[in-house]
């Protein structure tokens, strides 16, 4: 425990000794400790003044401070802006790096490159590559482990006993890995096609178990369970009100009880003009899209304890669960878009969430929120006859493929699907081979420790980020062209009578997304296009409000003509405004006559 | 005019607290009247609603005279930074507070629901002043703990009390809103058009309104019969439209229910209208519940409110139901209905069944998310007013505007409204208000709040006596053969509520009991499931220190080991929330 804490003080450390060494560096093909990260930051954010700005909006258990970096210049706050948040998993630091690569590429291509200068013209992005950063430095601490939990201090097995029976690295090989054990009465085998993989036996073909399987570690306080209560925590991604359940691992003690969870919730409350979420995790609606659920709608399925009571079923629909049915097509050809720009093909099974963050930005904070598995473990396809190239089978393959994903997750078909990809061109030290270690608990039985690398089937090789970087941040641009965007047309004055005039003006929107989404207007939050008519002390209004919240309008150029009767003594102009912090805002003076 | 008045209040009570402050008794000649103290050392007079600094001056003069009962400090600030204050009962020298069986009140959640402070600091203030005077009181206190927090939204229970307001109002906090959407917050709140410190009712004289004075109490509208011409259009609430959208009064203070801002069965607020961003996100109600997850002895709760004369427990939604198990249902049953006879013209409710659902409330986050027995009582109903025998179709007496105004006519002499009167309206022009005062209809009148705060003090006093009570009851030693020994214990639990509810014990919320034995090697430790047959679970891990899940409210568990050793034997019983206990035996 003493030695964690030190080697926590170097990494904070560190990042000032290296300063100047770091800041000759672009982001490059590596991963970025907590502290190499805060380098880059504030470089980019004293390098780039007129388009940066970095700040902390929380503190972590660990005092690591949680950074958002704006990259909009000063009417930032003024402009539609993207969210981006990196690394809500935090053992997929990726997500985090990739969030930073993004940052890199708006920040080196502003004002060089027109695309990107014009869009940040328009559009605000505020990027959070690290939500989680106690636990994502697990990463590069020894032994390594994939950590998704901070380091607040939880009974995980509610035994009275706090952090008390954490991992050891019985091994030192500085890793994290399994256990198996041989034992008749467990009910793991060794894998008839592949001695590296355990799986288990199947009573129903005679197979007989041979070990039990844990994670590396000894039982500490002797409860026959092993590993059952490490350091910390709350997983950030399990700690938002959407779908939150209640006393599970990981969730907290209730919704939005940490320090990350909340500082991330009260930065998005406070600024208004986000209007889409994107977010690296696997509850991926990106690669599998959400669908509207047609035939239940909205679903009531709030028990504490999961349970559905009888009469539950007599009352109203009450809570959404599923994309609000206006909304689901937008969901789709984002998706399309993705899939078009990044071609990742087939992708890894999408995470139903569970107090998920990019759920909760839709169905709880009501914005567009997208989300994708920033990488999984690529699969290597057999070597078929020629009829594989034919790319209509091919599609067909895929989807069908897709199809079966979303039916069952198969953890062991997964791993044997890793296993080909570290064989044929993954890291060579990817897989730890089974060795055997004297065990404590264990004296008159084989235990052997190996299996896969902490952090290797979500993370990619390092060699790999320049190249997913790229391809996330087309995708990105793309989704940030996309907001709203509010106009006044069509401005028409007729003279009714001696003093009075009507006005009419269409409010319409330029952009790709509607000024609202069906899920915003439920959940209340986003505001709607506000249109005021400014009026001076000798004009009054017949007919028509001075101020008026209008319903969504659709992109593309919807829009939604509005008309006013206006009784002016002294002709004069009037001023019409129509403004909303997510889809922009609009002025004209209109002159009577 | 009203600041004036408080301001004179407040220097009375300085004089008073300098001139009582650390005398020992006042002789005096008078009959004690059972209930408040004679003579007390701190004095306060129950007759009035005190603001945020007036609660904490009397906090602070109830901690200094009573150092060893009264512990003074604060759980956490308000959105304005106002103390949340917190006064600790309990005899300090039997034992840590916070580890003795306690109770946690708090009232005033509601900002406009002002007297639940006053209940709860009577509370404070009559424990402090009646330990050593009644022995009821005094051996409550050496066993357990009171956790009184008079106000958990003092920011706008002081604007209730400062600034112009209805009964109603502002019930949020003062953490600014956008109520209409339009991205402003707050910018158009009731407007005191006559400034007497009052929010009433506008109407404007109308032969085509709808709306008649009636005929015994002219001060009072009512509808119309279908065929009888009207007098008067009702405006709403008193107020302009300062923002200039048409709409008045439509952007106030808040707007958020603090009482729905809670983490258990929480709803977004397209299903809870007042719910707020997320969970705890007001940092009054994250800091109760900090406050009462780091103190895990609390096995009760009580929460006040007006108005309606309820005793209310949850849950607060249907589809909850199977929270409050059967078992633990039969203790709010027990306590609830003890509460009806103590509170006349209170019901004991079910607050989904009773009143109406409700999401993210502060008494469900208590039952499910900490295990202990929350009630939330609903101060002052009509039924005070002439005391008549309640209709039993009635829910609520709290809507019987003709006795409100009636008793305010015989008893308040026209104190508790303003009469109608002309003003001049920038949107309506000439329109007149009247109605009732903001203090008239939801809080008690002088003469009744001190009944009001003994009463409810009482239910709350016999709701915190039946937090668990743990002891050792029994304990037998047998000697068995090859030296060893077998004890074996019975412990009680000697109140109602249990230890653990069983919703805890099946969710693992609040950590088991503890109970130890010393005084030799043992070599097994079990829990008996039957002590006639000796049927039994045995703890292998720390059979020393056995896990007991719950101990029943009025029950017993056994528990029984086998020793290696000649004693003496020493048991221990530790329960978070049912105290501790130890005994010795020899042989």
């Amino acid at each position: 425990m003493n030695c964690l804490r030190i080697t926590v003080l170097l990494f904070v450390a560190m990042p000032f000794l290296f300063l100047r060494l770091a800041s000759a560096q672009t982001l490059g093909n590596r991963y970025h400790t907590y502290g190499q990260m805060s380098n880059a930051l504030s470089e980019w954010a004293s390098k780039h003044r007129s388009i940066a700005r970095l700040e902390s909006i929380g503190k972590t258990l660990e005092k690591r401070d949680v950074w958002v970096l704006t990259v909009g210049g000063k009417d930032a706050a003024a402009r539609p802006a993207v969210m981006i948040v990196g690394e809500v998993e935090a053992n997929r630091i990726i997500g985090s790096e990739l969030a930073l690569h993004f940052i890199e590429f708006l920040l080196t291509n502003y004002g060089k490159v027109d695309s990107v200068t014009q869009l940040l013209s328009t559009t605000t992005f505020y990027v959070i590559p690290r939500v989680s950063p106690d636990a994502a430095e697990a990463f590069f601490e020894k032994p390594q482990y994939e950590r998704t939990v901070n380091t607040r201090p939880v009974d995980t097995d509610k035994d009275g006993a706090i952090d008390e029976d954490g991992f050891e690295d019985l091994n030192n090989d500085g890793l994290i890995t399994m256990m198996r054990v041989s034992d008749n009465r467990g009910e793991w085998i060794v894998h008839p096609d592949d001695s590296r993989l355990m799986r288990k036996a199947d009573p129903a073909k005679g197979e007989r178990g041979t070990y039990k399987l844990y994670t590396e570690g000894v039982d500490n306080d002797k409860d026959e369970q092993w590993n059952e209560d490490g350091p910390g925590g709350v997983d950030f991604n399990h700690n938002f009100a959407h779908n939150y359940t209640y006393f599970s691992d990981g969730a907290g003690p209730h919704q939005m009880s940490e320090a990350e969870t909340r500082a991330v919730a009260e930065f998005a409350f406070s600024h208004p003009n986000i209007a889409a979420v994107f977010t690296f995790s696997s509850n991926d609606n990106l690669n599998s899209p959400w669908k509207a659920d047609r035939l239940r709608g909205a679903q009531n399925e709030m028990t504490s304890a999961g349970q559905a009571t009888q009469d539950q079923e007599d009352q109203p629909p009450r809570f959404i669960k599923s994309v609000m049915e206006d909304d689901d097509e937008y969901f789709a050809h984002v998706a399309q878009q993705f899939q078009d720009i990044t071609k990742m093909k087939v992708a890894a099974r999408s995470v139903k969430g569970e107090g998920a963050f990019s759920e909760w930005a839709y169905f709880h904070f009501g914005r567009w929120s997208f989300a994708a598995h920033p990488w999984w473990p690529p699969v290597v396809e057999e070597r078929k006859d020629t009829a594989s190239n034919d790319t209509t089978r091919r599609g067909r393959a895929e989807g069908e493929e897709r199809r079966k994903r979303e039916e069952k997750p198969d953890p062991l078909a997964d791993q044997q699907k890793a296993l080909k990809w570290i064989d044929a061109a993954g890291p060579k030290d990817a897989f730890v081979a089974w060795s055997p270690i004297k065990h404590p608990d264990f004296p008159d039985q084989t235990a052997e420790v190996g299996g896969f690398r902490p952090h290797v089937l979500t993370n990619p090789p390092a060699d790999s980020i320049l190249g997913l970087a790229e391809k996330f941040n087309n995708f990105l641009v793309v989704l940030g062209r996309s907001l709203a965007s509010i106009n006044i047309q069509n401005v028409n004055v007729e003279r009714v009578g001696e003093r009075i005039f009507r006005v009419r003006a269409d409010i319409v929107n330029r952009g790709y997304f509607p000024t609202n989404s069906a899920m915003g207007v439920k959940a209340v939050w986003p505001r709607n296009v506000k249109v005021t008519m400014k009026l001076s002390k000798d004009q009054s209004l017949a007919s028509g409000k001075a101020v008026n919240i209008l319903q969504p309008i659709r992109g593309s150029g919807g829009s939604k003509g509005m008309s006013w009767l206006v009784v002016s003594l002294g002709g004069g102009t009037i001023e019409l405004s129509a403004e909303s912090p997510t889809a922009g805002s609009a002025t004209q003076t209109i002159r009577l006559k | 005019m009203r600041t004036l008045t408080l301001i004179a209040f407040t220097g009375v009570f300085f004089a008073s607290a300098s001139s009582f402050a650390g005398e020992k008794e006042i002789t005096s000649s008078s009959l004690k009247a059972l209930g408040a103290p004679n003579n007390p050392k701190v004095e306060v007079t129950w007759n009035r609603y005190y603001d945020w600094k007036e609660l904490g001056e009397i906090c602070s003069r109830i901690a200094k005279a009573y150092p060893t009962l009264a512990r003074f400090g604060s759980i956490g600030k308000s959105v304005e930074g106002r103390d949340i204050w917190l006064l600790t009962i309990s005899n300090q020298k039997s034992g840590d507070p916070d580890q003795k069986p306690a109770i946690y009140i708090d009232g005033n959640i509601h900002s406009n629901e002002v007297q639940g402070a006053e209940v709860a600091l009577y509370t404070a203030w009559y424990l402090a002043e009646t330990y050593g005077h009644v022995d009821w009181i005094t051996t409550l206190l050496d066993e357990k703990t009171f956790y009184i927090v008079p106000t958990i939204n003092p920011d706008a229970r002081d604007y209730f009390i400062h600034q112009p307001n209805t009964p109603h109002s502002p019930r949020s906090g003062m953490d600014p809103r956008d109520d209409d959407g339009d991205g402003l917050v707050d910018e158009d709140p009731f407007d005191d058009l006559d400034g007497d410190g009052n929010i009433v009712q506008m109407r404007i004289k109308d032969p085509n309104g709808r709306w008649v004075a009636d005929p015994d109490d002219p001060r009072m509208l009512i509808p119309a019969r279908p065929d009888q011409p009207g007098m008067f259009t009702l405006l709403g609430w008193e107020g302009i439209d300062n923002d200039g959208d048409g709409l008045v009064n439509e952007d106030g203070p808040g707007f958020y229910d603090p009482n729905r801002n809670w983490a258990w069965m929480w709803a977004p607020r397209y299903v809870q209208y007042g719910s707020d961003e997320y969970p705890f996100s007001l940092p009054e109600s994250r800091a109760v519940a900090d406050f009462v997850t780091k103190h895990d002895n609390i096995a009760a709760a009580q929460t006040y409110h007006n108005s309606g004369g309820m005793i209310l427990r949850g849950p607060g939604l249907k589809e909850d139901l199977q929270t409050y198990r059967p078992r633990d249902a039969q203790v709010y049953d027990f306590i609830g209905k003890i509460g009806e006879e103590m509170l006349p013209g209170y019901r004991y409710m079910t607050l989904y069944r009773d009143l109406y659902t409700v999401y993210g409330s502060e008494l469900d986050w208590f039952h499910a998310m900490r295990g202990a027995i929350t009630f939330s009582n609903e101060l002052w109903t009509s039924f005070d007013l002439f005391r008549k025998k309640r209709d039993p179709d009635r829910v609520v007496f709290s809507d019987n505007q003709k006795d409100t105004y009636r008793f305010d006519k015989l008893l308040l002499f026209g104190e508790g409204l303003v009469d109608w009167k002309p003003v001049d309206h920038p949107q309506y022009g000439k329109i007149e208000i009247g109605g009732v005062k903001k203090a008239w209809t939801r809080t008690a009148p002088s003469f009744m709040l001190e009944e009001m705060c003994h009463r409810n003090m009482a239910f709350t006093l016999f709701h915190g006596y039946h937090t668990p009570k743990v002891s050792i009851d029994t304990i037998e030693v047998k000697k068995l053969a090859g030296g060893l020994t077998e004890v074996t214990a019975a412990i009680k639990n000697s109140r109602v509520i249990p230890t653990h509810t069983d919703f805890d014990v099946d969710n693992k919320i609040t950590r088991p009991d503890f109970v130890a034995i010393s005084g030799g090697r043992v070599l097994t430790g079990t829990i008996l499931e039957n002590r006639f047959t000796g049927q039994a679970s045995e703890q292998k891990r720390n059979p020393q220190r056995l896990e007991v899940n719950t101990i029943p409210g009025m029950g017993v568990v056994y528990v029984r080991w086998i020793l290696d050793g000649k004693g003496p034997f020493t048991i221990t019983v530790d329960s978070a929330k049912g105290g501790k206990d130890s005994e010795t035996i020899e042989k």
